[in-house]
């Protein structure tokens, strides 16, 4: 799939929301989510502008999105790591979504976020995709690029893991 | 306890809870950083030809002619087919243009490839200095050319002459501003290569501002003498528009340039200024007094058009240019290099990405 300017501004009206949510309740602040959301676009147009084909856009962007998460989660791992035995600086915490004007939809983002801080990694991750953004495990295997049994054994663990934390 | 999780998922799911402001502005530095990196015509369509191979192998051969002309397009000053470019290829393209504004736009745009030739030679460290000192005599010619026909222009039609000179200001300044970035981080050899180009295009430039400034007055001394208030107005109305819009334009490039680099802040100080000019021409505007509104109108215009021609001949220098743009500078340098595009996260980091 050849993708034009035009076609690429479509795709990010379509997907940008999606892509924002999958870093919000992934990196837990709407400023850090934001900045790799646009990043994501920006280096999927470099690799479209370089004239590389693209064949599934969606399953495309989500894997740039989760590569620069856990770049960013490398990036701040020492932070995270002096975080964990800082009490007055944990931070894990998540910001809460003021950003969201409904308020029953802020409690329920605060809440949601609350038992996915719990959660490790790459149980989040597939939590996140399955549910939040709603992927098939099908489209979960292409983003995290292993087998379709492999994310579903991944995720029954990751759901008796989030079980076990309510 | 929070046993509707799975519940609360599904709805987080099917809520939206991003930020408009935030999808809108970050759409607009998208649109921006797209028009800065457009899709490679040739890569995209590289497997297409692929297939055409057979025929466009015979299409080739009965386009060689047409060949030479179009790969000599590229090429520099000492390399084999640079004759033919300037001597062949934009003799028999100055035949097909027809009119003294058209001729002004011409020259100046000959200019401009002039001078990304010999920025790129200058930076060159392999670059043999006779074929640096013609090139730079050619451009100083090459100068004297665009200027003669801007004059000439400027008989039949002052205003837009004016523009026309004002771009070729803008396009010497940019070139100057370039090299003299790229030279705090040359070697000794290149240094002095591109201090003798610096000061070539410097020569010239001060006839081209008083063009510019002459052309201003004449202009003005035009709206007084032959224009009513009404017309003034609908004028300054129209201009100030399209200068708000230029420099509008022209600001969605630059801020997704690297904040720290010289270039942005460059670009920063000329549209800050040129804003100033326009608010300036706005308050004019309202005391009804349009051909002031009009003279500062001007100046932003100029302004932006400056920081316009900067980002050009930043993104379309050679490899030679943006090898220095990109390589650490020495020691002693306390200016960092101009960075050339936006270096926001690090290339290990785009290729995990990818």
């Amino acid at each position: 799939m050849v993708i034009d300017q035009a076609t690429f501004e479509r795709i990010y009206d379509d997907l940008a929301p999606k892509i924002f949510k999958f870093c919000y309740f992934r990196v837990s602040s709407k400023e850090e989510a934001e900045d790799i959301a646009s990043h994501v676009f920006l280096r999927a147009w470099d690799h479209v502008a370089g004239g590389k084909e693209v064949a599934n856009i969606q399953g495309f962007l989500y894997r740039i999105a989760n590569n620069l998460v856990i770049d960013y989660y490398r990036k701040n791992k020492d932070k995270r790591e002096l975080s964990l035995n800082d009490p007055k600086n944990p931070i894990d915490v998540p910001d809460k979504a003021e950003f969201v004007e409904r308020i029953d939809q802020q409690m329920l983002v605060n809440q949601v976020q609350d038992v996915l801080r719990d959660l490790q990694d790459n149980y989040k991750e597939i939590v996140v995709m399955r549910f939040v953004n709603d992927l098939s495990i099908k489209e979960i295997s292409y983003i995290l690029g292993t087998s379709e049994n492999n994310i579903s054994v991944r995720l029954h663990r990751a759901l008796d893991k989030l079980k076990s934390l309510i | 306890m929070k046993p509707d999780i799975f519940k609360q998922l599904e709805e987080i799911g099917k809520a939206s809870i991003v930020d408009h402001g935030w999808l809108a502005v970050n759409k607009r530095r998208l649109i921006a950083y797209m028009h800065m990196h457009p899709i490679h015509i040739h890569l995209a369509r590289s497997r297409f030809w692929f297939r055409l191979a057979p025929v466009v192998l015979a299409g080739i051969i009965l386009l060689i002619t047409g060949g030479v002309s179009l790969a000599s397009q590229n090429t520099l000053p000492g390399d084999f087919l640079y004759g033919w470019k300037v001597g062949f290829v934009e003799t028999v393209e100055s035949t097909f243009v027809v009119g003294a504004q058209s001729r002004a736009d011409f020259e100046v745009a000959r200019t401009t490839k002039r001078l990304q030739e010999i920025t790129e030679l200058s930076a060159s460290k392999n670059a043999d200095s006779s074929v640096v000192s013609k090139a730079q005599k050619r451009l100083q010619d090459q100068i004297t050319v665009a200027s003669e026909t801007i004059a000439k222009a400027a008989e039949k039609d002052s205003e837009k002459a004016l523009e026309t000179a004002v771009k070729l200001g803008a396009v010497l300044n940019a070139h100057q501003n370039v090299l003299t970035t790229i030279e705090k981080s040359a070697d000794s050899e290149t240094k002095t290569q591109m201090k003798n180009t610096i000061s070539t295009i410097e020569n010239t430039t001060s006839d081209i501002k008083n063009t510019i400034e002459s052309l201003k007055e004449q202009n003005k001394l035009s709206w007084i003498l032959t224009k009513t208030d009404a017309e003034l107005k609908v004028e300054a109305e129209l201009k100030f528009k399209t200068s708000q819009d230029a420099l509008d334009n022209v600001w969605q490039l630059v801020i997704i340039l690297d904040e720290d680099s010289d270039i942005r802040l460059k670009a920063e100080q000329n549209l800050g200024a040129a804003q100033e000019e326009i608010n300036n021409a706005e308050t004019l505007m309202g005391s009804n007094i349009y051909n002031e509104a009009l003279d500062e109108i001007q100046n932003a215009a100029q302004l932006i058009s400056e920081t316009d021609e900067l980002l050009k001949a930043t993104q379309e220098s050679g490899e030679v240019v943006r090898e220095i743009f990109v390589s650490p500078a020495p020691t002693d340098i306390l200016t960092p290099a101009l960075d050339l595009v936006i270096p926001t996260k690090s290339l290990d980091s785009l290729q995990d990405a990818l």
